[in-house]
């Protein structure tokens, strides 16, 4: 008996055992996710205001909504709605499915048609591959609303609603809406999302032991200038888990847009492309009034969390209108891209090629007092063009933060700023 | 268990090979007891130690293990053996020692929960999952030794691990299709993609708490081989029971038993 013989049979079993159980068969997919889905249509600028429209990628979807959720698309006021086929991808192995009208499931495929007429849902549910779990989504079309030239916000009772968990309890984290029909048919028109856009569907996934008053946007209950509920945006740590991927605060915001949590956790990079701003729009913006008072937290910190003695921190509050064929604005030129064709912003000191400049002497003019602060729209380069903006080609973005570097990741924590009573006053240069 | 029957099979085979051979007296007389009188005495065993802190078996959720490298383990100790009879005897130690390694896998649908202050973040990952773990500690081994031949010596019994220092860190980011993501809370859940360089984990300081208990237990087997009359050529299985992690502790959803080999020289008295 080769004694050397003997030794190499003691790892060779080991791994053997170990090779053997590694190689059990591949799990079968769990998740059931609709990627993404589009339409075909014969002549697609007779029902969209952007032929791209057609198109879903449900990325900012998928990252919010955990029981499944509403796809739709937004079509021209006057199309007739019809009967269009329809094609997606899913999760690989995944099975879709649609009910028909005695309930009963059959197979949905890709390229199907579903009806869309009278704004119909068509339910579709998708199981996974292993068959244990399933996700409920809804197919439909609206038609885009036509607003009047002059909209407001008063962030009163019915202006706010809980996250609802995916279990469907509610969540801990308000969702904020306008009342005003005007508000909603123009800039909060997708009947499914009617909702203001912040970060707190990010935090919620970095601070889960926060309860709602902790989370960067909320109400604030009576607070407001009239004596009603207001929105308070304040910045916040992220905790141990946000202090992972070297995110250290979040600063409360509210704009209209889309905020993709899926990146929000990421990496600095990815979480400055996760607040994606701006809905098409179709009248020049003018001017933004918006009641607002402020105050800085004691201690500014840079990114990574080293006080910054000489700066105090500052909120922002800007109304932007932009070109939309390069896609959405993100966290990284939301205030400087080139697309940008009217901006009215709260004021701040720059540096003389306009970047922003920190420093201990503001000038936005806000205290703990409220203050009401109107910003005029500036137009450079004179007039949006009429029939780009006839045809949907501009987007405007509402936009707040209760520090105005938080995109950043600069901040001081405690910086609070309070809003109430945004009154947008638009003209409606196409003469409709 | 698999790993239970590997061994009986071992020591079968051994056993077999030790009924065929002769046993000559003078080996007995060269290496072992001279009669069949008792005899007692010390060995000071010395050796390298490879091996891993696994689930087993490995789950499915564990697609493929592409990197796997021992952190230069050792193994010293002393042994304190006596035997009954010319083949059977008992023997106990102590041994110190130092266990680590290195893995790389890639895994799908991998449930993992995380605590940081108080708060938690649990779900479904889908990515690359690097950990090292190192283990500092002393085991004690009761085992029952028989010899098989003048020259050939098996040990099996219990032991119990006495850890003094444990880590077990490691990282999770994008696997070589690019992929790195969490479903938060169940697998249709929101998801959430982790970066590299952002999401590291330490389960011996989660919050300043080590997750890894302080002790273990398990079986060792041992193969002496009696290369000089005072020289044994050894390996030895100490094969984990017991879970290496607190069992309430939800970081890992599997039972993570130590399973290490040491290969090595020891000196008998």
């Amino acid at each position: 008996m080769n004694f050397f013989k003997t030794l190499k049979t003691i790892p060779l079993l080991l791994s053997a055992m170990l090779v053997t159980s590694a190689c059990s068969d591949e799990p079968a997919n769990m998740e059931c996710d609709v990627e993404t889905i589009w339409l075909e249509i014969d002549d697609p600028s007779s029902v969209f205001d952007d032929p791209s429209m057609a198109y879903i990628y449900l990325d900012y979807m998928v990252s919010t909504e955990a029981d499944g959720l509403n796809i739709n698309w937004e079509v021209k006021p006057d199309c007739e709605l019809g009967a269009y086929p329809v094609y997606f991808t899913l999760t690989p192995g995944a099975t879709a499915y649609i009910y028909d009208e005695n309930g009963a499931r059959i197979l949905f495929r890709s390229g199907d048609v579903v009806d869309f007429s009278d704004e119909r849902k068509t339910i579709v549910e998708v199981v996974s591959q292993d068959g244990a779990w399933s996700k409920r989504y809804s197919l439909s079309m609206y038609h885009r609303q036509i607003s009047t030239s002059t909209f407001t916000f008063d962030f009163n009772e019915g202006s706010y609603d809980f996250h609802l968990s995916a279990k469907g309890d509610p969540g801990n984290y308000y969702k904020f809406k306008p009342t005003d029909p005007q508000a909603i048919a123009s800039l909060f028109r997708n009947p499914d999302d009617p909702y203001w856009k912040n970060g707190n569907p990010g935090f919620a996934i970095s601070r889960s032991s926060a309860t709602p008053d902790q989370y960067p946007t909320t109400v604030a209950f009576g607070a407001g200038p009239d004596g009603s509920d207001c929105v308070l945006m304040q910045t916040v740590s992220t905790g141990g888990i946000g202090a992972m991927a070297k995110i250290y605060i979040a600063a409360g915001s509210l704009f209209d847009g889309e905020f993709n949590a899926q990146k929000a956790m990421k990496s600095r990079s990815a979480a400055r492309t996760a607040t994606q701003f701006g809905v098409p729009f179709d009248r020049k913006p003018i001017s933004m009034t918006v009641d607002m008072k402020y105050i800085p937290g004691p201690a500014y910190w840079n990114e990574d969390k080293v006080v910054q003695p000489a700066i105090v921190d500052e909120p922002d509050a800007y109304i932007v209108f932009y070109r939309n064929d390069g896609g959405l604005l993100d966290g990284y030129n939301v205030l400087t891209s080139s697309k940008i064709i009217g901006m009215g912003r709260l004021k701040h000191n720059l540096n003389p090629d306009g970047s922003d400049c920190p420093g201990s002497h503001p000038i936005h003019g806000l205290s703990a007092e409220w203050k009401t602060v109107k910003l005029d729209v500036e137009y450079p380069n004179g007039d949006p063009d009429p029939e780009i903006l006839k045809n949907m080609g501009y987007s405007l973005i509402i936009g707040f933060s209760s520090s105005w570097q938080g995109a950043d990741f600069r901040g001081a924590l405690d910086s609070k700023l309070y809003i109430d009573n945004i009154v947008v006053e638009c003209e409606d240069i196409l003469g409709e | 268990m698999k790993s239970v029957r590997y061994i009986l099979i071992m020591v079968a085979v051994m056993a077999a090979v030790a009924v065929q051979a002769k046993d000559r007296e003078e080996s007995w007389i060269k290496y072992g007891p001279t009669s069949k009188s008792t005899q007692a005495g010390f060995l000071v065993r010395a050796g390298y130690v490879i091996g891993g802190t696994t689930p087993l078996p490995v789950p499915a959720e564990i697609r493929g293990i592409t990197e796997f490298s021992p952190k230069g383990g050792f193994n010293v100790g002393v042994d304190a053996y006596k035997m009954f009879t010319r083949r059977w005897g008992v023997a106990t130690g102590l041994h110190f020692f130092y266990q680590g390694f290195h893995t790389v896998a890639d895994v799908k649908g991998y449930y993992m929960r995380l605590e940081m202050e108080g708060d938690a973040v649990e779900g479904y990952y889908t990515g690359r999952n690097v950990t090292n773990t190192a283990m500092w500690g002393f085991t004690i081994p009761l085992v029952g030794t028989f010899a098989i031949s003048p020259r050939w010596n098996v040990s099996v019994g219990p032991y119990i691990s006495f850890y003094v220092d444990t880590s077990f860190d490691g990282e999770v980011y994008e696997n070589g299709d690019g992929v790195s993501y969490l479903r938060v809370d169940v697998p249709t859940g929101s998801k959430k993609e982790i970066g590299k360089g952002t999401n590291s984990y330490d389960f011996a300081d989660v919050d300043g708490e080590n997750k890894m208990r302080q002790w273990g237990a398990g079986l060792e087997v041992t193969f002496d081989w009696k290369a000089l009359p005072h020289m044994n050529v050894f390996g030895t299985v100490d094969w984990g029971l017991t879970n290496a992690m607190h069992p309430d502790f939800k970081a890992v959803q599997f039972t993570m038993y130590p399973i290490y080999a040491t290969i090595g020289l020891a000196y008998r008295y």
